[in-house]
């Protein structure tokens, strides 16, 4: 089991479905390009006039959020030493907001949520918040200044693609829905149905009861794909389809390095230093004056591989050493259907 | 059996021992084995927890699944994988309302053990141990970036494993270890007893062996030996009780050797002892001989010293009254003096003989101490007055007069303390008081104290005072006279009868003797018998007027004292008394005496009676005229009796009729019905007799010589016999000895001698002959009845007043008795024939004391004395005073002066 982070793999995987992804015409961009000269022409003398100054704001002092600044700090620090930045837990920043030219990184929802409610007029740039969270935060708050997100979540293409990748043979992928992932159907549809694969799901609520709805769809699957869902993916319920998938002896493909040590097969995931870069990388190109593509919601860029080798052995799966691994991973991802 | 064992252990010393070394390794052995036994089954007990508690907590973390899903198949396949464990009976899967899912086919389910709460288990019921583990439902960690999840224990189970655990295979174990246990404990023990027991043997062995040389050697065995068979210190004692038998054994032989010739020594001493106690035997009896020669020889040589005596007296009284010169005359009165001294002189060594014989006893019989008390010093009164000294008899009133001793020595007690007292008192007085120191309902102590104004004794010659030939100074015998053997008699009758006696004495201030007797009481006492007169005293002095007072309430219940005749006559000239009383003083001159007497006359009508010294007496009587003048009078000697005052009282007031003053009543006649012979020879006593015994209720016979009490006794059997020693023709010794003889109805009968005579051959013949009992003239009729009573065996009763029965006979009779005695004693006297005289004067003395004549008396007393003794010289004059006295007495009664 081996654990890489922050690896650049250099696959730009802005994969935009649905609602969240959607693609840019040419137009656009042509035009786009156009007004972004002239603005830059207008605003140099002021931004050479003024160095911005980047408030890093905290939900609190937990490790994943420190390791998450600390990224964003070494991307910038890197590329912009003079750069002044802040960093503020939430109940200690100031309730107004920063000066003029200031940009506020909010690391996780509480932050995110703070700066939404007393710096409106400021743009933010949250990271490290989960979708299902960030679109909750947009509908309550309606924010008015320029607003970029970095989600927590991988796309669904990730895990199929990891799943054909270690489950080759495989047939029929499964999964359970709930009430925060049920609008990820259409993209698994598209994903399954690209790949020449069948999808059986079942939607489960709260109340029902987890074992009789899933057994039947872990029993006719080849694969069980498990996208992280509040409701249906409580504790139990992740203990209960890693065992039925292991009396039926198929692999689960994870979401998070818990899961996968936990029993399943392997985990596509992103670390907070995946996110951090990320989120430097964002941040460079606003102080840099490159605002365009930053004030939209991203998938992470950077991903990390975790696989259990001993459920591999159970499953008489040959998994190929991590390197051979993320490069046939790219490689899939890459073979875009 | 166990007793036996006990003492075994307890006794000897292998016993102790054997406990000393046996009892720790045993104790230790079954604290181990106690204690192995409880960690083996703490241990085992420890396993079977052990085990329930991981199954349980095994299936309770594997079987959330299938609890959860319900899948009992499942769970069959769990409980199933526990069944390689053989303590486990079964399991069961319980839901969360505690209804089993499922259970194993043998679960031994108890419906009470649904009644538990969880946390009571485990449980054990029915030989079977429940466990009892709820199944929590266990979380998995999904997401890299959330909280971990909470503490299992605080989430609800959901369903509970329950594993029930069989205990008969503990059971069997712990019950295995037990016995092994204990099995291993008694053999350690048992090995552990017996060597001990060996080891403890095999030290007490030598020492029984010891014991046992021991043992025989106690048994005399001396020749035993103790066998050494070790080193140590049992050897070093073995050697040691060798040595010591050897010792012993040569120290016996040595003393057997000693003690065989300290035998040989004693034998020959013994005999010695033999020879010398033979020769102490002779010269014992040797001695006693010359002490009765002794005794034969002073009693022969106080009668041959007293006969001439008396003649040396008789003739110097006579020389004395024959026309001699003054001078001459205080010679003869010299002489006269020195032979009565010497007579004294001799009666005294004659008694302190006796003492010294132990021949000297004190009798116990009843007597009347007032008279005992009396008597002796009326008789030394006159010795007193001669000298001018008062003598003052106090006997206080509630001294009681009936005691049970010796009178006879407590009046010899009176007589020498107080005859000592007159001798050593030139003037002032001699005070005898008489009272009662401790009383009890049976007995009393009669204090005698006996004070004299005389020279007094040294300090350092009073503790030598009551020794034999002791005086106060070897001059004293030179001024005074005496033997020094008064108060040494005095003492040692004192002391036969229990007493003691004291003295207090300063030098020319005077002595103070002072006697306690215990004596017996007759019982019960009578209550004196109070007359109810006044009777008004005048004594100038004090004492006497004292004395005076507790003589007269004796009797009468109101006197009244007076030192002073004015005080006399404001008595009287307000109060009506019946009699007055007047006591002269010995120094008082007649004449003095006459006008007290008639100075109290000139006060009162009342009778008078006037008490004067003896002497003081004769000469008022003498001036008849001067007497006739104070009539109604009765003149009485100092110191006036207690039954001379009440006679004369009761005389003249009541009118001088006394014959009869009080018939007796029946309940005072102690011998109604016992028959009595009485055997005298003089008219008068044998009256006397018969009417003394009739009055206490016996019936009488009397006859007047030995031949006829003989003759009486041998055809009628008598309750008692009175027999007079001194008889004409067959004497009374000789007619008890013939009545004694067999055959004699009366030859049982017992027998009371009278005598005149104090002789003591004269009681010994008698006693020899046959008396029960010899009693005195003249008779003390309360001493003859309480003889009589107690020789018929009548049960004691209290005596009758009979002081006054001699007075029942008429007086005229009483007189013209003593005038044919005395008419006759002189007609012996002339004819010279001494043992008809004797005789006569005998009868005299016996006669004398029946009418209390102590002056009367007192002469017959000297003139027996003198004849007793061949006092030849004494004889006639004494005769004479007899004579002088009769006369006095007849004048008296035909109440005619004397010419």
């Amino acid at each position: 089991m081996t654990l890489v982070k922050n690896r650049d793999v250099g696959v730009k995987d802005y994969v935009k479905h649905g609602r969240r992804a959607t693609g840019i015409p040419v137009i656009a961009v042509v035009m786009l390009v156009g007004l972004w000269f002239s603005a830059a022409v207008l605003v140099a003398p002021l931004a050479l006039a003024q160095t911005p100054s980047v408030h890093i704001l905290l939900s609190n002092d937990a490790t994943y959020y420190t390791e998450v600044e600390q990224a964003v700090r070494d991307v910038l620090s890197q590329e912009q030493p003079e750069l002044v930045i802040t960093t503020r837990l939430v109940d200690q920043a100031p309730p107004s907001p920063p000066s003029r030219g200031a940009y506020i990184v909010a690391i996780g929802t509480p932050a995110t949520e703070y700066a939404l409610t007393h710096y409106r007029d400021t743009p933010l740039l949250s990271l490290f918040v989960p979708e299902s969270a960030w679109n909750q935060l947009s509908i309550d708050h309606q924010p008015t200044a320029p607003v970029g997100v970095v989600v927590i979540d991988q796309p669904v293409r990730r895990s199929i693609a990891l799943g054909e990748l270690l489950a080759p043979s495989a047939k029929t992928i499964a999964t359970v829905l709930g009430e925060t992932s049920g609008n990820q159907l259409e993209e698994l549809e598209q994903e399954t149905g690209s790949r020449q694969l069948r999808l059986r799901y079942a939607e489960l609520d709260e109340g029902d009861d987890p074992l009789s709805t899933l057994t039947p769809v872990v029993e006719s699957a080849d694969i069980f794909i498990a996208i992280p869902d509040h409701a249906v993916f409580n504790r139990a319920t992740a203990k209960w389809v890693l065992y039925l998938a292991y009396r039926q002896q198929i692999p689960v493909i994870g979401f998070s390095r818990s899961y996968s040590e936990a029993g399943a097969l392997a985990s596509v995931f992103s670390t907070p230093q995946n996110i951090g870069q990320q989120g430097g990388e964002l941040v460079l190109r606003l102080v840099n004056g490159q605002h365009a593509g930053v004030w939209q919601t991203h998938y992470p860029r950077y991903y990390t591989l975790h696989t259990n080798e001993v459920v591999a052995r159970a499953l008489g799966i040959h998994l190929p050493d991590q390197a051979t691994l993320y490069r046939m991973y790219a490689e899939a991802l890459a073979r875009r259907p | 059996m166990n007793r036996s064992i006990l003492e075994f252990f307890k006794q000897t010393l292998h016993g102790r021992l054997l406990l000393a070394t046996a009892v720790p390794p045993l104790l230790i052995t079954v604290l181990l084995t106690a204690n192995s036994v409880w960690d083996r089954h703490a241990n085992i007990r420890s396993l079977l927890y052990g085990t329930g508690n991981s199954t349980a907590a095994y299936l309770a973390n594997t079987a959330d699944f299938a609890l959860y899903s319900g899948n009992r198949a499942l769970l069959s396949s769990l409980a199933a994988s526990t069944a390689q464990i053989p303590t486990i009976k079964g399991i069961a899967f319980l839901d969360t309302e505690y209804g089993v899912v499922t259970a194993s086919r043998h679960f031994p389910l108890q419906e009470s053990l649904l009644s538990f709460s969880p946390t009571s288990f485990p449980v054990e019921i029915a030989g079977h141990l429940y466990f009892l583990q709820p199944v929590l439902l266990t979380d998995l960690q999904v997401d890299d970036y959330s909280a971990p999840s909470g503490n299992p224990a605080d989430r609800e189970p959901i369903g509970w494993v329950m594993v029930a655990l069989d205990l008969s295979g503990s059971i069997a174990e712990r019950r295995e270890v037990l016995a092994s246990s204990i099995a291993i404990a008694a053999v350690v023990m048992l090995s552990a007893f017996v060597l001990t027991y060996v080891l403890s043997r095999s030290v007490i062995a030598p020492i029984r062996k010891l014991t046992q040389t021991v043992s025989l050697m106690e048994r005399g065995d001396l020749t035993a030996r103790a066998e050494a068979t070790t080193r140590d210190e049992l050897a070093s004692l073995a050697h040691g009780i060798n040595h010591l038998a050897r010792s012993v054994g040569r120290s016996q032989q040595e003393l057997e050797h000693r003690i065989y010739q300290a035998t040989i020594r004693l034998q020959d001493a013994m005999k010695d002892l033999q020879a010398k106690n033979l020769a102490l035997e002779n010269a014992t009896r040797e001695a006693e001989s010359a002490n009765r020669a002794k005794s034969d020889f002073l009693a022969r040589m106080s009668h041959e010293l007293r006969t001439p005596l008396t003649s040396i007296q008789g003739f110097v009284r006579l020389l004395e009254k024959s026309s001699l010169m003054p001078s001459e005359k205080y010679y003869c009165s010299i002489i006269d003096q020195a032979a009565t001294q010497l007579l004294h002189l001799i009666d005294d060594i004659l008694e302190f003989a006796r003492i010294q014989d132990a021949s000297a006893k004190v009798e116990n019989g009843p007597f009347n101490l007032v008279d005992c008390v009396e008597n002796p010093l009326q008789l030394l009164a006159p010795t007193a007055h001669d000298k001018g000294v008062e003598l003052i008899l106090d006997i206080a009133p509630d001294v009681p007069a009936q005691f049970v001793g010796d009178g006879v020595r407590i009046r010899q007690i009176l007589s020498n303390l107080v005859a000592n007292a007159i001798k050593f008192t030139a003037d002032g007085f001699v005070h005898v008081a008489i009272t009662v120191d401790t009383w009890s309902a049976q007995a009393a102590t009669v204090k005698i104290q006996v004070k004299d104004t005389g020279i007094g004794i040294s300090q350092e010659k009073q503790q030598h005072i009551f020794e034999a030939f002791i005086q106060a100074d070897t001059s004293i015998s030179r001024r005074f006279g005496g033997t020094g053997l008064g108060l040494a008699i005095v003492k040692t009758y004192v002391e036969l009868m229990g007493g003691t006696i004291g003295l207090d004495s300063t030098e020319e201030i005077g002595t103070k003797i002072t006697v306690l007797l215990p004596l017996a009481r007759q019982q019960p006492d009578e209550a004196p018998w109070l007359n109810p007169w006044d009777i008004a005293v005048y004594d100038p002095d004090h004492l006497s007027r004292l004395a005076l007072q507790h003589t007269l309430q004796r009797f009468v219940n109101r006197v009244a004292m007076f030192g002073a005749l004015d005080e006399l006559e404001k008595h009287l000239a307000s109060n009506l008394c019946q009699a007055v009383v007047v006591g002269n003083n010995v120094v008082a001159s007649t004449e003095s005496s006459l006008d007290t007497i008639a100075t109290v006359r000139g006060f009162t009508r009342a009778p008078v009676v006037a008490i004067s010294s003896l002497a003081k007496l004769h000469q008022i009587i003498e001036r008849e005229q001067a007497v006739n003048a104070l009539q109604p009078v009765t003149f009485l000697s100092k110191p006036a009796g207690v039954n001379e005052l009440y006679s004369a009282l009761v005389q003249m007031v009541n009118d001088g009729d006394v014959s009869d003053p009080s018939p007796l009543p029946d309940a005072y006649k102690p011998l109604v019905g016992v028959d009595v012979l009485v055997a005298e020879d003089n008219n008068f006593s044998r009256l006397l007799l018969q009417t003394l015994l009739e009055r206490v209720g016996c019936d009488c016979l009397a006859v007047a010589d030995g031949e006829e009490a003989i003759r009486a006794t041998s055809n009628r059997a008598f309750d008692a016999l009175l027999i007079d020693v001194h008889m004409p023709g067959i004497d009374g010794i000789e007619a008890v000895r013939r009545i004694r003889k067999p055959g004699n109805p009366n030859s049982r009968v017992p027998i009371i001698a009278l005598t005149a005579d104090i002789l003591q051959h004269e009681e010994e013949r008698m006693r020899e002959a046959g008396a029960n009992e010899l009693l005195l003239k003249p008779i003390d009729e309360n001493r003859l009845i309480q003889t009589l009573v107690s020789l018929v065996g009548k049960p004691a009763q209290p005596l009758p007043d009979l002081r006054a029965v001699g007075q029942a006979i008429p007086k005229a009779l009483f007189v013209a008795e003593i005038d044919n005695l005395v008419a006759g004693a002189r007609e012996a006297l002339q004819r010279q024939e001494p043992e008809a005289l004797r005789e006569i004067v005998h009868q005299l003395l016996g006669v004398s004391g029946v009418f209390k004549l102590p002056v009367l008396e007192a002469a017959v007393r000297d003139l027996h004395h003198h004849i007793a003794n061949h006092h030849q010289g004494h004889i006639p004059p004494a005769l004479a005073a007899v004579e002088n006295l009769a006369g006095e007495l007849r004048r008296e009664l035909d109440g005619t002066p004397e010419n």
